[in-house]
């Protein structure tokens, strides 16, 4: 998939001003705790080994080999509406989208980020991006989750993201490879 | 069935344009003006509670400000009319138009059979026109159509009305038809809209007491006391309420109203818990329709009220599965509720996606086979037992004097609505005290 992702969708689009540790959009891994943190401002996504203030904890207790792809301010440009990152492995894939939600507004945010989302999912299919083998999930990652109350219109979200990519839309600041 | 209600400074409401079919949703926060459309649909819905015959050989009625003023007072909105007050309803059976103070009542279904009757006199001749009109009807009216065919046709026909139907037409024969639409359209012009009040557990505790009140005269409401009258004219033997809890029945002895609890013990209606008493008032009415033929509209105010947000869920799975899709306008039921509750709205919402679910299976183009299709139609019904077509569901949001429809008609599910920005604001407030006890602790 990275080879793939390399040929379709290129490299990093910022390389000549970019001061990441990480210079590549691509970043393969295969320890048992993986963080990401989004640090806002038009910064990609920062991969750490160890950081407990992250938005997301990625966990891969066989240590399987997983790329890390930095999609906004990195892989793509301005142009384009995308999510934060996307995290894969041999057989899952996730698209994920950071809001900082502790200004308020999770509504907006959800709604934004669910817009966010749809678009990376559109913008994959037209690149001719095959994910029919892999589990797929996007993932609205809260810097605080909550399942209550219910919401009808986030399950509806659920659904016609299962109807129109088949993938899962979640949201929480786990995933487990 | 369809139809249309635009209402323009009626108390909070500024201006809505409703397309209404047969389930449908008002939210919204406290005084938004969700109450005063539903009780605005349930008296235009059946206009002829209101409106007297001023010639009774024609179709002619009386309408006069006090009239319909004395309708709006008796559903407690009659202080929501203004001057400039615009009132608009539109169905297949009537229309009514309200402005300057003067409303203007075009009863359609009525005028047809005026003119079936002026046509009747020379049928031979107006035999195309009167088939036209007998067509027009029959295809909106299902009952009408059978009551047609079998005047035409014979008492055990199964046929339905066509246009070769015409050629058993008599003065007779015609007579008769007319009698039937005639008795039809009063029926569905007078008693198909049934208002389900919020107080509805009140009539549980007056009902043994309504000669005292009456007598000392105080003030109840008339559209509760309609609707508790409503209540006890439908009786029904017995209710599984085992959906609220184990085993628990109700039942209707001798005209008593009892619970029986699993363990077999018994105890009145007014001394069970305030989410049965809350419940019963409105299964009654709309059980006591599942037996009976011909169209009601509800409107429930507040589903929820009083009930367990699994129950609110039971509660709606039970009352949609009760419910006959209105495809005829003499058919069938409407269910309009408003609610606040979070619950009430993703169950709506399952029901929608339940028959999405089997919609989407049986429209399947390579032809999907018949076993697996009801493999997946009994998979989605061990989960829900019951479901609603979005074609026929509308919701709508009322907040600042308008209404916005949070329907998503190319998904037919719920969008983003107050109800659920509300649970979101309920969590905004927890980040940001958490935020607080964080920042307090670096202090």
């Amino acid at each position: 998939m990275e080879e793939f992702l390399r040929i379709r969708l290129g490299d990093c689009k910022y390389n000549h001003q970019s001061k990441c540790a990480h210079p590549s959009p691509y970043v393969i891994l295969d320890s048992p705790n993986i963080f990401i943190t989004d640090p806002g401002g038009e910064f990609p996504v920062k991969i750490a080994l160890e950081d407990h203030d992250a938005h997301l904890a990625v966990s891969n207790p066989n240590g399987t080999t997983v790329c890390v792809v930095k999609t906004d301010n990195c892989l793509f440009n301005d142009d384009t509406k995308k999510c934060d990152c996307f995290v894969f492995s041999n057989d899952k894939f996730y698209s994920v989208e950071i809001k900082e939600n502790s200004s308020g507004n999770r509504n907006k945010k959800r709604n934004k980020a669910v817009e966010q989302l749809t678009a990376t999912f559109e913008f994959l299919i037209r690149s001719g991006i095959d994910l029919s083998p892999y589990e797929v999930k996007a993932i609205i990652c809260f810097s605080r989750n909550d399942q209550y109350p219910i919401r009808a219109s986030s399950n509806s979200q659920r659904a016609i993201f299962q109807s129109r990519f088949n993938a899962s839309l979640e949201e929480g600041n786990v995933i487990t490879i | 069935m369809r139809s249309s209600l635009v209402v323009k400074n009626f108390g909070p409401i500024d201006f809505v344009d409703l397309d209404l079919r047969n389930v449908n949703v008002f939210i919204g926060p406290q005084a938004s003006g969700k109450s005063a459309l539903a009780k605005l649909l349930t008296i235009m819905k059946a206009p002829r509670r209101f409106l007297r015959f001023t010639d009774s050989s024609k179709s002619s009625y009386e309408h006069t400000q006090n009239s319909f003023f004395g309708i709006l007072e008796e559903y407690n909105v009659s202080s929501f009319l203004k001057r400039n007050t615009e009132i608009n309803f539109s169905s297949e059976l009537h229309d009514i138009k309200y402005k300057d103070g003067e409303l203007i009542y075009t009863p359609k279904l009525l005028n047809a059979i005026d003119e079936i009757e002026l046509l009747k006199s020379n049928f031979e001749h107006n035999t195309d026109r009167l088939t036209m009109l007998i067509k027009q009807i029959t295809n909106k009216f299902i009952f009408i159509n059978l009551h047609v065919s079998r005047i035409l046709h014979g008492e055990h026909s199964k046929i339905l009305f066509t246009s070769d139907s015409a050629k058993l037409f008599s003065s007779e024969k015609l007579d008769a038809i007319i009698s039937v639409l005639k008795e039809t359209e009063a029926n569905l012009s007078s008693n198909t809209a049934l208002y389900i009040p919020s107080e509805r557990a009140f009539i549980n505790i007056i009902k043994n007491a309504s000669l005292n009140l009456i007598h000392n005269n105080v003030p109840i409401p008339k559209h509760i006391l309609a609707f508790g009258a409503e209540v006890e004219k439908s009786v029904i033997r017995e209710i599984d309420l085992s959906f609220l809890h184990k085993k628990l029945i109700y039942r209707n002895i001798n005209g008593e109203d009892r619970i029986f609890t699993e363990h077999g013990d018994n105890i009145k209606l007014t001394e069970a818990a305030s989410g049965i008493q809350s419940v019963l008032p409105v299964l009654i009415p709309i059980l006591h329709h599942q037996g009976a033929a011909g169209h009601r509209s509800f409107v429930i105010e507040e589903p929820e009220l009083n009930l367990f947000p699994l129950a609110q869920y039971e509660l709606i799975k039970k009352l949609e599965s009760t419910r006959r899709e209105a495809v005829w306008d003499d058919y069938g039921s409407i269910h309009t509720y408003t609610t606040h509750s979070p619950y009430i709205l993703s169950a709506l919402n399952n029901l929608l996606y339940a028959n999405k679910i089997i919609s989407t299976e049986r429209e399947f183009k390579g032809g999907i086979q018949n076993d697996k299709r009801k493999k997946i139609e009994n998979a989605v019904s061990q989960v829900v037992s019951s479901n609603i077509n979005p074609y026929y569901f509308t919701a709508y949001q009322i907040r600042d004097g308008r209404a916005e429809s949070i329907i998503d008609r190319n998904s037919g599910l719920i969008m983003n609505n107050y109800i659920d920005e509300a649970s979101d604001t309920l969590a905004d407030d927890f980040d940001a005290l958490l935020n607080i006890e964080k920042q307090w602790r670096n202090f």
